[in-house]
């Protein structure tokens, strides 16, 4: 047998994790080979010698922790957060009464009509069973709440308001606004009573069908003329300005009154190029003192990585408490060339 | 109070409940990024940085995974981030940390890696932790999660953000890269 293929099983017998199947394979191996016997001894051998998890850290550090916090973020307010995947479900059931036997079976006109009102009765008692306040329904109150709570969290202040090189509206102004209304519009699970087809819309969005999606917005335009209006608009990446576009990226990137946000805070996601060039656009650039570049980018990159960083390899990091899932930006690490 | 009950209370602002959770975890945390770095002042700022996005986030840890599984990945991101920053910025060489165990000898059969007496244990233990100094960042992080804070392969997958599957392999292939350095360190007995 091959003590090769044998070499993972081997190490996950030292930490328990291999499957009684898995065991009876290894043992008829051990049994046969001595080298592997030898090998598993030497390896427990290096297991058995390392210390405990937890070292003493030096007696100041709690203090100096407990003295500068930073302050807290608030808990994002999402009630329907529990009934999530029950309000989801319904809405899709809801939803998918009213429309498909619109697709499939009747007249537009006639099947709008009474299927709309259909759903809508049979939405109203779900609409009140996901929201755990019972009033039944995401007023716009709450919406312009939720927006304003997502206000006070975006970390834009420091961003600066100064035109920008490339004749776009200042992404602390223009860019996170339409964000902000974009996510206003478009939260998570949302059941309404009124407006289905706003709320319905993020919905299916949410649902991620891509088919049905389309289905769903042709469907939206045709039936509810009025509410189309509402929909939100999709973000628009800011294009640049054409003379803008030519400028060589090294102006841009020594221009001292602008800066690439140090605070991590402020960005969706962390992508660090790993191999090839990075060729495309961004809001910023600026040449760290330890040569990598960084750019800012707005997050919607993030929905098509591949068309903006082409053939690179990259990194990405969407993880961890430093970042912002409602960040407005992505960095982009270029590091210096070795 | 209960874990449970102090987190809740520190997610609602409440510094007193975090300074006890402090107690309870900073050892880990610092334990942690001390043999990732290898360097007490690095894992001193990371620590610091670890606690200062739990505390943030705090109101937001629904405890989707345990409080600690949240700690280590907050703590081995703050890590990676580091040493990729700094590596650019300064050659950072991890240096082999001193010798700070002292648990009990165990029966432990005989061969070259697997050391008999005491003298023996130590020296070993102490070409670990040189070791651990020339290993890969991914083979050390594994390494570390697994053998010093005893995690299982689902808790690494968790805190790495990988497959469980890919635990498993780096972590024999770890295992590999360590005993060839310490084949090549001559330094402790055959």
């Amino acid at each position: 047998m091959d003590c090769g293929s044998m070499l993972e099983l081997l190490s996950a017998s030292l930490d328990g994790e291999l499957t009684t199947a898995e065991e009876a394979l290894l043992r008829a191996h051990l049994d046969a080979c001595p080298a592997c016997r030898a090998l598993r001894e030497e390896l427990a051998g290096v297991r058995g010698v390392c210390g405990e998890p937890e070292v003493l850290p030096p007696a100041q550090l709690k203090a100096r922790i407990l003295a500068n916090l930073p302050p807290q973020r608030a808990a994002k307010a999402h009630p329907w957060r529990r009934w999530g995947a029950l309000a989801a479900a319904l809405a899709l059931v809801a939803m998918a009464a009213w429309r498909l036997p619109h697709v499939f079976f009747q007249a537009p006109d006639q099947a709008s009509a009474e299927t709309v009102q259909d759903s809508r009765d049979a939405a109203a008692p779900l609409a009140r069973e996901a929201s755990p306040d019972g009033d039944g329904a995401l007023t716009e109150s709450k919406m312009a709440q939720m927006a304003e709570d997502r206000e006070k969290n975006a970390y834009v202040e420091t961003v600066p308001q100064a035109p920008m090189p490339r004749s776009q509206p200042a992404p602390a102004a223009g860019g996170s606004t339409a964000l902000q209304d974009r996510e206003a519009e478009d939260p998570p699970f949302h059941v309404q009573e009124a407006a289905p087809a706003a709320g319905e819309t993020g919905d299916a969005g949410n649902a991620r069908e891509a088919e049905t999606e389309d289905t769903y917005q042709d469907l939206a335009l045709a039936a509810e003329g009025a509410d189309a209006e509402d929909a939100p608009a999709p973000y628009a990446f800011p294009s640049p300005a054409p003379e803008a576009a030519d400028a060589p990226l090294t102006a841009i990137a020594l221009n001292p009154t602008l800066s690439v946000p140090v605070d991590f805070t402020q960005y969706r996601a962390v992508i660090t190029l790993t191999d090839g060039a990075f060729e495309g656009d961004a809001l910023l650039c600026q040449v760290q003192e330890n040569g990598d570049t960084w750019y800012l980018l707005p997050a919607s990159a993030l929905d098509d990585l591949s068309q903006v960083l082409g053939d690179a390899a990259y990194e990405l990091r969407q993880e961890g408490e430093d970042l912002t899932r409602d960040g407005a930006y992505v960095l982009l690490v270029v590091p210096a060339a070795p | 109070m209960t874990e449970e009950e102090l987190i809740q209370q520190a997610a609602q602002g409440d510094q007193d409940a975090f300074a006890q959770l402090l107690e309870l975890h900073q050892g880990k945390v610092y334990g942690l990024t001390l043999r990732l770095t290898g360097s007490p002042e690095d894992a001193m700022e990371l620590t610091q940085e670890t606690f200062f996005n739990a505390w943030r986030g705090l109101p937001n840890f629904h405890a989707e995974s345990k409080f600690s599984t949240w700690l280590y990945r907050l703590a081995t991101n703050a890590t990676i981030d580091f040493l990729r920053r700094e590596r650019r910025r300064r050659a950072v060489t991890l240096t082999p940390l001193p010798d700070q165990d002292d648990r009990p000898a165990a029966q432990i059969p005989d061969s070259r890696l697997t050391p008999q007496g005491e003298l023996e244990r130590k020296e070993l233990r102490e070409a670990v932790l040189r070791g651990l100094a020339g290993l890969s960042d991914e083979h050390r992080q594994v390494l570390v999660l697994r053998e010093f804070h005893d995690l299982s392969y689902a808790e690494i997958a968790q805190i790495l953000r990988i497959e469980e599957g890919t635990v498993k392999s780096r972590i024999a292939r770890a295992r590999m890269a360590l005993r060839k350095l310490l084949l090549a360190d001559g330094n402790f007995s055959a």
